[in-house]
This record gives C-alpha cells, structure tokens and sequence, in this order.
C-alpha cells in the first residue's frame, strides 16, 4: 500500500516539474528534479507517455518532455485530493 | 420502552428533511474518500469513506423512526347524535424501535471508525474493546437515551480536538471550516442530549446539525475548487 502512495506522489513530482518548468523540461532536469535513478524515471516516462499525461518533442534539435491537458487536470485533481486528505486529517 | 415525540408539531417532518440534507453530504464525502482509496489502495480512506458512509445511512434509519413516530390519523366516533373527530399521533413502536436502534448503532460505529482512522488507532484488542462498548451502549441506551448522545460526544470530542490541531498545524480555511464543522455537529449532539425536557431544545439541535452539515459541505466545495478559480477569486 505504501508503495502506491509513493508511486502516485512519484508520478505527481514528475508531472509538477514539468509544470513549473512551463510545460516542458529537458530529460537530464527531470531526472534532477525527480531524484530517481535513470532506469526507473525511465519506466515512469514510459507510462506517462502511454497514460498520454506527458508528449515527446524536439526543441532545439533536443528531446524534452511536454505535459499534455490531461496531465495538468491529474496534477489539479491530485492536489484536490491531497488538500482533502490533509483538511481531514488523514 | 418510553417513546418520546420530542419535536413541536410545526417542526414534524422538518427533521426528516434535515436528516435527508445531512446524509447527502456525508454520502458526498464518502463518494469522494473511495474515490481517493480506488487511487492510492490505502485502508486508511476506505475506512474514512464507510465511516461517512454509515453516518449517511444512520440518518436514513433517523429519518425513518421519525417520520414513523409522527404518523397522523383521524379517529371518528359516534357518541349519540354526534360523530366526533379527533387527530391522533401515534408511535409506531416497532418501526421506531428498530430504527431508532440501527440509527443509534451506525452513528455510534460511523464516529468510533473516524476516530481509529483519524487518530491512526491499529491495536486490536483496543478496536475489539471499542466495538464491545459501542453495541453495549446502543442497546443500554435505548434504555437511558442520554447514553447515546454522552457516547457520541465523547467520539466527537476526539474528532473536534484532532481538527483543532490539524488546522493549527495547517492554517487553510478549508481545515478551519471542518473543525467548525465538527465544533458545530458538536454542539448540536450536546444540545440533543437534553431534548427530552423541551421541545425547542430538539428544534434547536436539530438546527446547529443543519449548519454544521452544511459547513462540512462547505469545506468539502473548498478542497475541490480549482487553485486556478481560488486566484481569480
């Protein structure tokens, strides 16, 4: 159980720092930023990617990561969520 | 058993509707505590969401027992000459019995599972020991209806203390208004415990259960407004 809860703040953290780097972020900053090793940051942007909450682009001739609409409502609903929890004391 | 109808007549079905607003929100809160629990597969929100769950459902057995207790008919005599009519209320004991019993049941076990997920109690024989008292006290109490009400205040009173802290640890209005909340769902359960010895005081009870469901439904619009319409706010 508690390896889910990390799992969705994991993927919550990875898609926020999309986010707060406006909406892409090169894939050496997003590994900074999610403090996971390669290979596992790697299987979270795999099932971003498939979730169809993150894009692959170019820009600048380099790959960077794009949240798409539907990773932003999951970032809005995860926040409802957590303020619930937390405004119930859970 | 002593039935007592304890609302003035104008307020008859009234509290029905009240208890039908109340169980909407708390319904509200246990949809949204499931829908949490099917994301992140912890206990602790599926536990969260039957506790509101059963308060919902206790208030349905409420509605019941007193809408059964108010049923109205009219009596016709004939005395000589005359044909008399008079409109009696009367208990329907056994519906209201029974669902006086299950309502006070599920709204004892409603509270002490909030209280074991809030305060993160996971001991066995304490919960075992909780449970005992729980079934104890709903069965004694239909005895001694101030039982009920002092079981369920001192539940509350767990919960009021556990909000209080939370929002002075977090500060967010949201936070503010569930302790309001519960501080007001309080009040009105003290208020309840002495309803026997006046009609208005009922009402009044009835009245401060309204306003803390309401401020809870409050709270709850609070968490699932969008950060995006709080700054346009």
């Amino acid at each position: 159980m508690t390896n889910r809860r990390s799992r969705l703040e994991i993927v919550f953290d990875l898609l926020n720092s999309i986010r707060e780097k406006g909406g892409t972020i090169k894939p050496t900053h997003l590994l900074y930023k999610s403090n996971l090793s390669h290979k596992k940051m790697m299987e979270y942007i795999a099932e971003l990617s498939e979730k169809g909450f993150i894009t692959e682009k170019e820009r600048d001739d380099k790959k960077v990561f794009a949240l798409t609409d539907k990773g932003d409502e999951y970032i809005n609903e995860f926040q409802k969520m957590k303020r619930f929890s937390e405004s119930f004391g859970l | 058993m002593a039935i007592f109808i304890n609302s003035p007549e104008w307020f008859q079905g009234i509290d029905s509707i009240i208890e039908l607003l109340s169980l909407c929100v708390a319904f509200v809160i246990a949809w949204y505590g499931y829908k949490i629990y099917k994301l992140s597969l912890q206990k602790k929100y599926k536990y969260f969401s039957i506790g509101f769950l059963l308060i919902g459902i206790s208030y349905i057995f409420e509605a019941l027992s007193e809408l059964a207790i108010y049923n109205k008919y009219v009596v016709q005599n004939i005395i000589g000459p005359f044909l008399i009519s008079r409109t009696v209320i009367e208990p329907i004991t056994w519906v209201h019995t029974y669902s006086t019993t299950i309502f006070r049941l599920f709204m004892l076990f409603a509270f002490m599972i909030l209280v074991l997920v809030t305060l993160d109690i996971k001991n066995k024989p304490t919960i075992i020991l909780l449970t005992y008292f729980t079934i104890l006290v709903t069965f004694v109490s239909m005895y001694a209806h101030m039982l009920f009400y002092i079981t369920l205040l001192f539940l509350i009173g767990h919960l009021l203390v556990h909000y209080y802290h939370n929002y002075l640890k977090l500060k967010t209005s949201q936070s503010m208004f569930v302790a309001i909340s519960f501080l007001t769902i309080f009040v009105s359960n003290f208020v309840l415990t002495f309803m026997m010895y006046d009609p208005n005081i009922y009402v009044a009870g009835e009245g401060f259960q309204l306003i803390g469901f309401g401020l809870l439904l409050y709270a709850f619009i609070l968490v699932k407004r969008n950060d995006k319409q709080k700054k346009q706010a």
